[in-house]
């Protein structure tokens, strides 16, 4: 029998969503060992005076925010608005082919034994740190996203996750993608925030890639100035696996960005590409970490971030290579422009080498804006300023590429172009 | 005289197999010329002689004056008298030039009879103006920064300071100028004579109007596929190997064909 | 590379000879507040050094060792001998110098280094400099050179001007306590525009296990002036282990230059934690040129802070760890910190690495720009070779930038070594091993040139030594 006395606000919402009870099990091995856990800690990144932890009750709250105006009905595959799914597309061929879209609530209900074996299993384990047990603990939004063996799926899956900062309510959301053995999946998501009110954002995704599989996974972050975010994005990958990681970081409040991917299999291989523009007087932390386990792994980080205002962007990259992972290949490269002299920047590339059998290597570098490619679009007639976005653009060009959508990708160009003509103003 | 012999040599890298069963003979005196279009496994046959560990011999023998040296490591093959001028030289910076042939010269000789540094400057100095090479090219680090030309007329220094019994050039003239063929080939011819042998690899015809061959094989597909002298080179010339190998009536795919 | 060039070793760290000395005094086990008033009164220092060394005891006790890098529990503070005098006065010719201690610098090679190719040599051998001695050429240029110890008694108004201001006691513990402590160590002044590219050296010997070193140097190179200081390190083999905490503040002012090269090469029974750091002025140099191949654990974070416009700093630097004779690895973590305070200064960090039989390499730095360093410019490069399975190596540089006017290039790359370099060497007639060696020695060649040639030579050697054996 669950003793929930000691967490009345965990019985009333249990019993208001009904949740199958081994899921709320898991909610109380979390709030019991809370005490015990250390708060996660990252090189350089100094966040711990943030309200960054979810202090609010855990509470079944409706959203009033109606389907954003821009969003195409017929493009999208599922958009949250908190705790609620506004919309689901999941094709009918798709449903054939045996994919599972759905929220939250229904995996729970309906697809617990993928949830029982992943969910905070692999990737990440409930106890790992405060933020972790505090994001089970108070889950209340999130989906599943299941590809089956040899499933290849060549139209992207498109979400969106909006937060709902009109009321006071923390954003505690989960993504589980688990790509199957040999499948292949491109999954964009954009989360973003609607209204102002200060707020805590506790979002983790984990996808599985099993043996053979291979994941797109891009992702456009636009959370609110007031939200302050944790936000925790991890792979684990099987033997041959591949995940390719495109990751936007527009937000524009103070973020926590954790990501990692654990090559554990043989020949697994991730590819992580982050992006990040920092405005206003935000502080965007991103400690983005390859640990190659497995054999012939290959896990290579490449960083670009531009820095305008009185922000400050710490990039962390980490390359570790395990013991035993013979053959391993770790490289990384962090790109900083600093737009602004009362910003910050710092890029600490950092390799933690335990086998010799190996190549590592990194490299960081921070400068303005390249003199030649401005005098070259200048001596076209460009203005000085519009020469500059130019070559920001270009410089952000890895992770723009990579975006599956065109409206999306053209959407993050004019959002790039906002931020920078904001910050041109401050020079 | 010494020979070098190779027995139905079958060779793999990574599991795939390159050499399928090449037979060669080859003595001082002589030079011999291997011919062939890409991906037929002239490289693979260069490496193999030398002791590449990245190469795989799953049959076969390769005989320096009778004795199997499958079983020597490349430093011993080397100081056994063989010598591969590579297609790509490695670079090994802060080690100069001069030091490393020095090196390479009295890992030869005995621990206490070392080449004295008068003769070795005396016959580098020499070497280096046969070949026409400048003299700071002794105090620059091995072949880093070497332009594919200085690369090549370095792998022949090498092959004149050392004097092995055996040389195989791996496509030495790729990528050269016709000065620096020239220069080459003086160095090779140079080194002609009954204490030296030497197997030439190349795609093209030209380096050997220039060191004329006694001998030129042919290969295609792993292996040996016709034999002859100088003549044949020529009638490559003419023909290529597409018509070659339709007058043998072999069944091979060419890799440099258009498909 | 001739045989007389690169003579092979035996299989043994050569300088871990001992004698037997009997100190004139020591302050034996241990250290309390009477132990360091003792200390300051056995040099008869005034009273603003005492009460200096009294403050820093108490931050010592306050502070926590680092929270990062190697594990320090096995260091026993309890049982090191934190002050031992071996002889009642400073000689200036070797003759003076105790007989026994005498012989252990003849078999260390330092006065036939100073006949041949010194401006001035010193000898510090546990606690207190026993010699010091500089030639007369050097001497009529106004050229200050003397223990730190003497420097106290006969240049008040210089020492007090500078010393403990660039490393504060509460920098860390290390540096506190050798505030508390400190003993011997050297101290230069070179008066304004007067050049001197012949070097000065210092060697420091821990001859006693249980030893505590904490020698304390200060150099002062005036405006327009430069100095080339080199210190070399060695100690006996000890079950005990010894501490070696030394603290040295070098001040380059405007114009001025200064290298300081340091070969390390302590037994592995010794923790050597020290702090060095450089202040360079407007149009003034300095660079570290720093070798380290001994020790049980080394951490030394050499920084250069850069307060005047077009101020230059580097740091090139070559670390190897190898076995410990007690069966485990050396672990050697060190690097650079290049702190851009002015406009249009530039800094260059060049690490190279090499690890095997279980040691640990790190390479861990810090370059910052800050808010006033507009033009300024820094160039990191690391490189390690890690021999064999049974090594690791950490890279953690930390680069902070709060000037939108900066350039900053920072590269680093982890290896074993190259299979297509030992495979071309040897295809001509060289053996793996002596490949091997060729490879490591232009690996490290970058920072064995810039050696003066004796100290090249030696490098070379001791290199080679502990190469010995990895292959096969």
């Amino acid at each position: 029998m669950l003793d929930l006395k000691k967490y009345p606000d965990v019985a009333a919402y249990v019993q208001a969503v009904a949740e199958p009870k081994w899921f709320t099990e898991k909610r109380i091995e979390a709030l019991d060992e809370l005490k015990n856990l250390k708060m996660p800690s990252f090189q350089k990144i100094r966040y711990r005076n943030w309200p960054i932890r979810v202090k609010k009750d855990l509470n079944n709250v409706k959203s009033e925010i109606p389907l954003p105006e821009d969003i195409d009905e017929n493009a999208v595959t599922m958009v949250q608005t908190g705790q609620q799914t506004l919309l689901t597309n999941v094709s009918e061929k798709l449903q054939k082919q045996g994919v599972i879209i759905c929220d939250w609530k229904t995996a729970l209900d309906e697809h617990p034994e993928l949830v029982k074996k992943y969910f905070m299993q692999k990737a990440i384990k409930i106890t790992e740190n405060k933020l972790t047990a505090e994001h089970v603990a108070k889950l209340t939004s999130g989906i599943l996203v299941y590809i089956p063996k040899n499933v290849i799926l060549k139209d992207p899956l498109t979400m969106y996750f909006i937060q709902d900062a009109l009321q006071k309510i923390d954003y505690v959301h989960h993504v589980l993608l688990v790509a199957d053995i040999n499948s292949e999946v491109s999954y964009l998501e954009n989360i973003l925030t609607v209204g102002t009110e200060k707020t805590t954002a506790n979002i983790i995704v984990e996808v599985i890639a099993l043996e053979g599989s291979h994941v797109k996974f891009a992702s456009v972050d636009r959370l609110g100035k007031n939200t302050t975010v944790y936000l925790n994005r991890r792979g684990y990958l099987k033997r041959d696996a591949k995940i390719d990681w495109s990751l936007g970081m527009m937000s524009d409040g103070n973020i926590v960005g954790d990501y990692d991917s654990e090559l554990v299999g043989a020949g697994s291989h991730a590819e992580t590409k982050v992006v990040a523009i920092s405005t206003g007087e935000q502080v965007q932390g991103i400690d983005t970490r390859v640990t190659n386990y497995g054999r012939n792994s290959i896990g290579h980080i490449l960083q670009h971030g531009v820095i305008l205002q009185r922000s400050n962007l710490v990039f962390n990259g980490i390359g570790h290579v395990e013991k035993g992972a013979i053959g391993a290949d770790a490289q990384q490269e962090s790109r900083v422009l600093m737009l602004s002299r009362y910003a910050r920047g710092d890029a600490n590339p950092i390799l933690l080498i335990d086998d010799n059998n190996v190549t590592a290597g990194h490299a960081a570098s921070v400068g303005r804006v390249d003199e030649q490619q401005l005098y070259y679009l200048m001596s076209r007639g460009l203005p000085k300023k519009m020469a500059e976005r130019l070559v920001i653009r270009g410089f952000l060009g890895p992770v723009l590429a990579a975006i599956p959508s065109r409206s999306i990708q053209i959407e993050l160009e004019n959002m790039i172009e906002r931020k920078l003509v904001d910050g041109q103003k401050d020079e | 005289m010494s020979t070098l012999e190779v027995k139905d040599l079958h060779v793999s890298i990574e599991g795939k197999n390159i050499l399928k069963g090449v037979n060669l003979k080859l003595a001082t005196g002589e030079i011999h010329a291997i011919m062939g279009p890409n991906g037929t496994g002239k490289s693979t046959l260069s490496e193999a002689i030398m002791g590449n560990p990245a190469y795989k011999v799953d049959q076969g023998e390769i005989l320096l004056d009778g004795e199997n040296i499958l079983d020597l490591p490349v430093d011993e093959r080397a100081r056994a008298g063989l010598f591969l001028a590579m297609q790509y030289p490695a670079e090994i910076p802060g080690v100069t030039n001069a030091e490393f042939i020095r090196g390479a010269i009295n890992a030869r000789r005995a621990e206490d009879n070392p080449i004295s540094v008068r003769n070795f400057l005396k016959k580098l100095d020499k070497t280096m103006s046969f070949l026409d090479m400048t003299e700071e090219m002794a105090d620059r680090y091995l072949n880093e920064g070497f332009s594919g030309g200085e690369k090549k007329r370095n792998e022949i220094l090498q092959l004149m300071m050392i004097e092995p019994k055996f040389a195989i050039l791996d496509e030495i003239d790729s990528g050269l100028d016709i000065d620096a063929l020239k220069v080459v080939s003086k160095g090779v011819n140079e080194m002609r004579g009954q204490d030296f042998g030497s197997l030439i690899i190349t795609h093209y015809q030209r380096l050997l109007n220039y060191i004329v061959p006694d001998v030129v094989h042919v290969m295609m597909d792993g292996r040996i596929v016709a034999q002859g002298g100088p003549e044949l080179a020529k009638q490559l010339e003419d023909e290529g190997y597409a018509g070659l190998r339709d007058e043998l009536g072999l069944d091979i795919k060419l890799t440099d064909e258009d498909a | 590379m001739s045989e007389q060039e690169m003579p092979t070793l035996g299989g043994e760290y050569q300088y871990g000879f001992k004698d037997d000395i009997t100190p004139v005094f020591t302050t034996g086990e241990g250290l309390t507040e009477d132990i360091v008033r003792e200390i300051s009164a056995a040099k008869n220092e005034p009273q603003w050094m005492l009460d200096f060394r009294l403050k820093a005891y108490k931050i010592y006790q306050r502070l926590s060792m680092p929270n990062f890098g190697p594990d320090l529990s096995t260091l026993d503070f309890e049982h090191i001998n934190y002050f031992r005098r071996d002889t009642d006065k400073v000689a200036r010719n070797w003759e003076d110098v105790p007989e026994d201690i005498k012989k252990t610098f003849d078999r260390l090679g330092v006065p036939e280094a100073e006949r041949k190719y010194l401006a001035g040599s010193s000898a510090q051998y546990e606690s207190e400099v026993v010699y010091h001695n500089m030639k007369d050429d050097f001497t009529k240029l106004g050229i200050v050179f003397m223990s730190t110890d003497d420097a106290v008694q006969q240049y008040p108004d210089l020492v007090k001007q500078y010393f403990g201001k660039l490393i504060l006691p509460q920098d860390n513990k290390m540096a506190a306590l050798n505030s508390a402590v400190w003993s011997g160590g050297t101290f230069i002044y070179v008066p304004k525009g007067v050049k001197t590219d012949v070097p000065i050296q210092s060697y420091f010997r821990i001859n006693e296990g249980n030893s505590g070193q904490f020698e304390r140097t200060l150099i002062i190179v005036d405006e327009g002036a430069s100095v080339n200081y080199v210190e070399g390190c060695t100690a006996p083999n000890y079950s005990q282990d010894s501490l070696h905490a030394a603290v040295v503040e070098v001040n380059v002012l405007k114009d001025a230059y200064c290298r300081y090269t340091t070969i390390q090469n302590w037994s592995d029974n010794v923790y050597s934690l020290e702090t060095k750091r450089a202040q360079a002025f407007e149009n003034a140099t300095m660079e570290w040129v720093d070798g380290n191949l001994g020790s049980k654990i080394t951490m030394k974070y050499p920084s250069v802070y850069l307060n005047g416009e077009h101020a230059r700093g580097t740091m090139l630097s070559i670390a190897f760890a190898g076995a410990a004779s007690d069966g485990t690895g050396i672990d050697s973590d060190t690097g650079a910190r290049m702190i851009h305070n002015a406009k249009n200064t530039s800094s260059s960090i060049v690490s190279k690495s090499l690890c095997k039989d279980g040691g640990q390499v790190d390479y861990r730095g810090q370059v910052r720009f800050g808010r006033d360093s507009d033009g300024s410019f820094a160039h990191v490069e690391c490189d390690t070779i890690i021999m064999d399975d049974k090594s690791a190596s950490d890279t953690i540089p930390f680069n902070e930038i709060l000037n939108g006017n900066v350039s900053m290039e920072h590269e680093a790359k982890v290896s074993k070594i190259s299979e297509e370099q030992l495979y071309y060497l040897m295809s001509r007639g060289i053996s793996e091993e002596k490949a091997t060696e060729m490879i490591i020695m232009g690996f490290v060649e970058p920072f064995t040139k810039e050696l003066p040639m004796e100290y090249a030579v030696e490098l070379n050697r001791l290199i080679e030594y502990q190469m010995e054996g990895s292959v096969g």
